[in-house]
């Protein structure tokens, strides 16, 4: 570097911030994108047509909608609380997107004799800050939900921070898993081992697929819509909202799942890696055409898992709020500790190539111990007197 | 390429400048023979350009709400009235406050959380730790038993809320 640089710019910053201003904007156009393609897979699963008037197939829909949000009055009720409504939009889209900062979406680019890393910022703490920044989202819900002095809004805002924060526990140790089995903290480490060796889906099939529910959770997904569930509570936190305002809650949401779903990539699928099971796969580092590749392979990754997700949402009803209580603090919990403690002996005595062992082991303990938990005793089915479905005893 | 945290933080320590010995009024000073850790010798100066980018995204981010919210705010018609004025509750005239007393659970449920969540960020040094001990060893040995008791503390929380009926919603 020239000798008339300031020493903090190095190589390593300014790809940070190419790379940050690159992939924000990409995640706001996706986040547009998502929701064109969300209404697609609905029209397909439903067996309609979808939006296709504007543009060639629909394509130009999400920008209609984005200039018709901005022209729509940000209409302010009375009784509401000002500065807490106007600032929940902004609570819920800030956390959202900040987060992918630490996901590696390349491996290495070699310029100019030295090597610098394709992600927002090199930093050691790593996945904390994902996690820490992912649970910033329901202060936006929960503020959103109280500050409309509206008995929908307060009781969605209610159900969602509730929600979102059961489902964190899970999900802090199904992460707590992976970097048990890595030993870093650091997600461009936890891809290269995953390039080396089995993608982290082949080791852990089960902590992946319980992070990838729990992921469906935090950004308020069906069937864990229980929060805006239209039909119960008009919307929930965001019933008094409009326009642009309106449009924040959305976008942090779709914005969420990017993050979400880019995170589950660096985690689970290998980042970058073409290959899930040892043998060839694509070079660490080179030039810009293989980060370009890379980059790629990471987006598909992501569309992918965010196509998952929308699959998931129109195939799925949607839970009762007991019934998902009890899937994160009955099923999901115990599930997750008892793999915490699977993997850690696992560690412990060097078995980690093994560590799918472990995930069979837990679905065999979490069988047998399941009948020996204690359940609920209540809200069985309401005895009908003379009903076909009731108890015999109570059968006329 | 392949370095990891940890072993970053124990180059750093050794490559630490000497550390001054002058007093400082009223701040935390040490003297020079001691081991303690100064202000002076605390590794954020080195580490903070690692740091730009999240205050560079944190300021693209706050920019990109405010401006939807001004812009939308500016943009938009503004037409109020007594009925537009309160908020909706499914066509009726709204009655009394949303903001009541509401369930304990939520406060249970949240407590609990609280417990669980620390116990989750105190647990991920050990697990980055864990795979550099030598396996077997008797520290090694020592190190699992204490956090297996660790663990163990919550999950006895956890069992004592579960037989309270922390987790029954109906």
């Amino acid at each position: 570097m020239p000798t008339w640089i300031p020493a903090f710019i190095t190589p390593q910053l300014i790809t940070s911030v190419v790379v940050i201003v690159l992939v924000l904007h990409l995640a706001l156009g996706l986040a547009a994108y998502f929701i064109l393609l969300e209404r697609k897979v609905c029209a397909w699963v439903q067996d309609r047509i979808g939006p296709n008037r504007v543009g060639t197939m629909g394509l130009l829909q999400p920008i209609a909608d984005g200039l018709k949000l901005f022209f729509k009055e940000d209409f302010t009720p009375k009784s509401v609380d000002k500065g807490l409504f106007m600032l929940a939009p902004a609570l819920t889209v800030i956390p959202a997107m900040i987060g992918f900062l630490v996901i590696p979406w390349g491996g290495y680019l070699e310029i100019g004799g030295t090597s610098v890393a394709i992600m927002g910022a090199n930093i050691n703490i790593g996945v904390i800050y994902i996690v820490a920044t992912a649970s910033l989202g329901v202060y936006g819900v929960a503020l959103g939900g109280w500050a409309s002095n509206n008995k929908y809004s307060f009781l969605g805002g209610l159900r969602a921070s509730a929600q979102i924060i059961s489902y964190e526990i899970p999900m802090g140790l199904a992460l707590l898993c992976v970097v048990l089995a890595a030993g870093t903290l650091l997600p461009e480490t936890i891809v290269a081992q995953q390039l080396d060796g089995q993608w982290n889906i082949v080791h852990q099939p089960i902590v992946a697929i319980l992070f990838y529910i729990c992921l469906l959770a935090e950004s308020n997904r069906a069937p864990f819509d229980l929060a805006e569930s239209e039909q119960e509570l008009v919307g929930g936190w965001h019933t008094e909202y409009s326009s642009m305002r309106w449009a924040l809650f959305f976008m942090g949401e779709y914005i969420h799942m990017f993050v979400g779903a880019a995170f589950f990539t660096t985690l689970f699928l290998g980042g970058w890696s073409l290959n899930p099971i040892t043998g060839w796969d694509l070079p660490a580092s080179g030039g810009i055409l293989l980060i370009a590749l890379q980059f790629g392979i990471v987006l598909g990754k992501v569309v992918f898992l965010v196509f998952l997700a929308m699959m998931v949402r129109w195939t799925l009803p949607r839970f009762r709020f007991d019934q998902l209580m009890r899937l994160a603090w009955e099923g999901m919990i115990p599930t997750s500790l008892l793999l915490v403690l699977i993997v850690s002996v696992f560690v412990f005595y060097g078995w980690t190539s093994y560590l799918w062992i472990g995930s069979i082991v837990a679905i065999i303990i979490m069988a047998i111990a399941r009948p020996l938990l204690p359940t609920s005793a209540t809200n069985k089915r309401i005895e009908l007197l003379g009903s076909r479905f009731s108890a015999p005893s109570s059968r006329v | 390429m392949t370095f990891s945290s940890h072993h970053a933080d124990i180059d750093f320590f050794s490559s630490l400048p000497p550390r001054r010995t002058h007093h400082r009024l009223g701040g935390f000073f040490v003297t020079p023979n001691s081991q303690r850790v100064s202000f002076d010798t605390i590794p954020t100066a080195m580490d903070f350009t690692n740091y730009l980018p999240v205050l560079l995204i944190i300021l693209m981010a706050v920019g990109f709400g405010v401006i939807n919210i001004v812009a939308s705010g500016l943009l938009g018609p503004k037409r109020s009235g007594d009925v537009k004025d309160s908020v909706y509750e499914s066509g009726m005239n709204p009655i009394g406050t949303a903001r009541k007393r509401f369930n304990v659970r939520f406060f249970i449920l949240a407590m609990t959380f609280l417990v669980f969540d620390i116990e989750i960020i105190f647990l991920y040094p050990w697990a980055v730790d864990f795979t550099q001990l030598a396996q077997g060893s008797p520290e090694a040995t020592l190190f699992f038993g204490r956090i297996l008791f660790f663990l163990g503390t919550s999950i006895f929380a956890y069992i004592y809320a579960w037989k309270k009926g922390v987790f029954r919603w109906d």
